[in-house]
């Protein structure tokens, strides 16, 4: 490399720049290692999994682990390892739509406010914080009857209470970057004001939002197996983490090893998620790397 | 009018909100003193006034509160004893004559217990203004005629053999105070005016507790206890951890766990499994036009697999049902006549045109109804018909009738059972479409049997009849008898329970052990 070298740094450079740095963090490690292996048992469940997760076989039920059923099998005989594998794949798809659902909705959200008139400010504003007004639980007790328990009324109650988080962060820094000489420039320039957001404020926050949902993951998925286990969440024969712990606890003095079974994923993914946030965080944002 | 008829399995709170109510009173309240015998009960009592009484909790707060005539005694084996009746003479089937024990006080100062009260509670259900929930039971009763003040005549407009047995003997045969009822308006729900027993209520915390005190007025048989605490606990499991927890004395739990207490019974624990008189089958309702083809009704009931249904259930201690009449009384029929033929379910279903065929099932959202439910959608899905499950909280399930409204598809209970069979099957006529037939089972030649079962005398012959009653019930394709469901009681070993045969408490028969 040259003393001066001014060509543009190589994406790919950048992105094992930063895995590297990821890596060298203990937490960052872990939880990549965690994020991969749960990404890739639930990918190839269906390779993985030793027996179809819907499979009754009554004479075998509430049976201890065994060379036959890994993690034992449950109150229908069913393979918990392999209900477990699956119960991934309703996790990761819950945290990921909603994640992206909320983020996206929220950010589109926060824009609008942020730079849009004050009355649709003050609307937005206003639905945001009587969204929130609502804890997610009661929430979904009241609503999972209405509209009936399953995938999409978990994910919809999980965007839906979700957007105000993001939509709220978003207009802050919107609100915060108009206010900059640059912006006002621009606009003294004739630039228009969604060419503005577009172009030069949201590259500016959507980082941090970004990990602030990498971060958000775990609540998704811990969300997801707390609605499943109140009856609200993902109806059978899907899988579910939380759907396991209920059976578990329902049978908790006929064996402790589907509370086991449906806790452990759960705290392999929070951890998992959340040493991979946290990590991106000291990692991707600026100030916190250079200690401002 | 609604009225709801649960049984004991079925539960109005979901089994992680009875274990949050259950902890949450449990941390409130102190422990048992050796006076008090706690018992867990699935749900609040709805109606304590007899016209209304519904679910289980009624039931046993209704036969532990008021008299009857005569009474089922506690044991192992149903026999029955004359209870306010001093004498009973059942020799005409047009009249039934009584006489009262004198001496019987209502609480509240409302006096004696006399020939008149009988009048007033039993006239009372065909009264139309009353619009009694149990107006059917009641529908041959012409009158009752005084004719001292400790001895009437219960006239019928036709014979109605199991009047008595089935009726007057058990919860729909209360007696209550006509001052008292009187005073309350005519009606009332969960607090009792007057009653007449060993015990009377103390006090009622919805959601939290029930107390029953001794009665100090009463001179019959009385318990060991002087307060009886019953605290709702929706989940059969809950209330089993509870148990094991110390905190209750007297809880009942599903079948499946037999086994397993039976392995490692809770300290001081003693297990008891008992058969319920409650028949648990699945209808299907006729009237909703993806159900209307018996094909496709036949299909369901040939793809579901009952033993393993019963296995997962009951852990193999139920008995499969085939009807509405108990095992051991006449008209049981012992021969199981819908066995899975999943060939011949896809087939009828190819018949109808309804490959890939979508259903809903409703049912009451606790362990021993999921797992049930699962398994039939298990089974279903292996004959191409995909099943919805629906999991209610009990007061919603008793209500499908009006939210479904026209939309009743697949529904999966339990019913109040009696040693009758004409007290369940009487529903299934015509009339009772939109109430309690959410079956939609309509047919005239089931409805001239029953009438012939209704006015025949011999046990045996109604026997035979009620066998034929309940085939054509299965044919029809609406209804799969699942199990006449056990019951697994756990109570302390400090005390003596009095129980009938199907697990029910009779409070003042529960004693303290030597």
């Amino acid at each position: 490399m040259s003393a001066l070298d001014t060509s543009p740094p190589k994406r790919s450079n950048a992105f094992f720049s930063g895995l590297m740095r990821l890596m060298r963090d203990p937490m960052g490690a872990v939880g990549v290692v965690l994020v991969t292996l749960l990404v890739l048992s639930a990918l190839f469940a269906g390779v993985l999994a030793p027996f179809d997760p819907a499979a009754i076989d009554v004479p075998n039920k509430l049976q201890s682990p065994s060379a036959t059923h890994w993690l034992g099998t449950d109150q229908l005989g069913r393979d918990v390892l392999s209900r477990a594998l699956y119960g991934g794949q309703i996790a990761l798809t819950v945290a990921l739509v909603s994640t992206a659902l909320s983020v996206g909705i929220g950010v589109v959200l926060g824009m609008v406010a942020g730079f849009g008139p004050r009355w649709l400010d003050n609307l937005i504003v206003l639905s945001f914080d009587t969204v929130r007004a609502y804890p997610v639980i009661i929430l979904a007790l009241a609503v999972g009857p209405i509209f009936g328990a399953g995938l999409k009324t978990v994910i919809g109650i999980l965007v839906v209470t979700s957007i105000p988080y993001y939509g709220r962060i978003v207009r802050t820094s919107v609100i915060s970057a108009s206010k900059a000489d640059y912006v006002e420039a621009l606009m003294a320039m004739g630039m228009s004001r969604v060419r503005i957001v577009a172009r030069h404020i949201l590259p500016n926050i959507i980082g941090p939002i970004l990990i602030l949902a990498s971060m958000d993951i775990p609540v998704y998925i811990a969300a997801e197996a707390g609605l499943s286990f109140l009856g609200v969440g993902v109806k059978p024969p899907q899988s579910s983490w939380g759907l396991i712990l209920d059976d578990g606890y329902k049978f908790i003095r006929q064996t402790y090893w589907l509370v086991i079974a449906g806790a452990t994923p759960l705290i392999i993914a929070t951890l998992g998620f959340t040493f991979l946030g946290e990590a991106l965080r000291d990692t991707f944002d600026p100030k916190l790397r250079e200690g401002v | 009018m609604l009225h709801f008829r649960f049984t004991q399995t079925d539960t109005s709170i979901t089994g992680t909100a009875g274990a949050i109510a259950a902890a949450a009173f449990l941390w409130a309240a102190p422990a048992a003193q050796a006076e008090t015998l706690t018992i867990a009960v699935p749900s609040d009592p709805g109606y304590l006034d007899p016209a209304y009484w519904g679910s289980t909790v009624d039931q046993f707060l209704i036969d532990n509160l008021y008299p009857r005539l005569a009474k089922p005694v506690p044991g192992d084996e149903w026999k029955f004893e004359l209870d306010a009746a001093e004498s009973v003479d059942l020799s005409d089937p047009l009249k039934i004559v009584f006489e009262l024990k004198q001496g019987i006080m209502w609480t509240g100062g409302y006096g004696e217990l006399t020939a008149e009260d009988v009048e007033y509670s039993y006239e009372r259900h065909i009264d139309p203004d009353l619009e009694s929930g149990i107006v059917t039971e009641f529908q041959y009763l012409e009158d009752v005629e005084v004719t001292g003040k400790y001895t009437g005549i219960i006239h019928l407009s036709e014979p109605y053999a199991p009047f008595w047995g089935a009726t007057l003997t058990f919860t729909s045969g209360a007696i209550i105070s006509k001052a008292a009822a009187d005073e309350a308006g005519g009606w009332f729900e969960s607090t009792p005016v007057a009653t007449a027993s060993a015990y009377m209520l103390k006090e009622f915390e919805p959601g939290n507790k029930l107390v029953l005190e001794r009665n100090p007025a009463w001179t019959g048989e009385t318990g060991d206890f002087d307060e009886i605490v019953l605290l709702p606990i929706g989940d059969e499991n809950a209330s089993e951890l509870a148990f094991a927890a110390g905190e209750l004395d007297y809880t009942r739990t599903s079948a499946a766990n037999y086994e397993t207490l039976i392995a490692n019974p809770p300290a001081g624990g003693v297990v008891k499994l008992a058969q319920t008189l409650d028949p648990l089958f699945l209808g299907i309702t006729q009237t909703t036009e993806l159900l209307a083809d018996v094909k496709v009704r036949r299909a369901i009931q040939l793809a579901l697999d009952i033993p393993t249904i019963l296995a997962a259930t009951t852990g193999g201690h139920g008995l499969p049902a085939t009807g509405f009449v108990p095992a051991g009384f006449p008209g049981h029929r012992a021969e199981v006549t819908l066995t899975r033929d999943l060939d011949q379910a896809r087939a009828l279903l190819a018949e109808a045109g309804a490959e890939g065929l979508v259903v809903r099932l409703d049912y009451v959202n606790n362990t021993t109804r999921d797992t049930a439910a699962q398994i039939m959608q298990a089974n279903l899905a292996e004959a191409g018909i995909t099943l919805e499950l629906n999991g209610q909280d009990e007061g919603t399930f008793w209500s499908l009738d009006e939210i479904r409204a026209a939309d009743l598809q697949l529904h999966l209970k339990a019913w109040t059972g009696n040693p009758e069979g004409y007290y369940t099957m009487q529903y299934f006529v015509e009339d009772q479409i939109g109430y309690w037939n959410w079956e939609g089972y309509a047919n005239d030649e089931y409805n001239a049997l029953l009438a012939q079962a209704r006015t025949t005398e011999d046990d045996a012959a109604r026997g035979e009849i009620y066998k034929t009653l309940q085939l054509m019930l299965e044919e029809s394709g609406s209804f799969v008898f699942v199990s006449q469901e056990p019951t697994v009681i756990l109570h302390r070993d400090t005390i003596i329970p009095g129980i009938l045969p199907d697990g029910r408490p009779v409070f003042h028969a529960f004693k303290k052990a030597e």
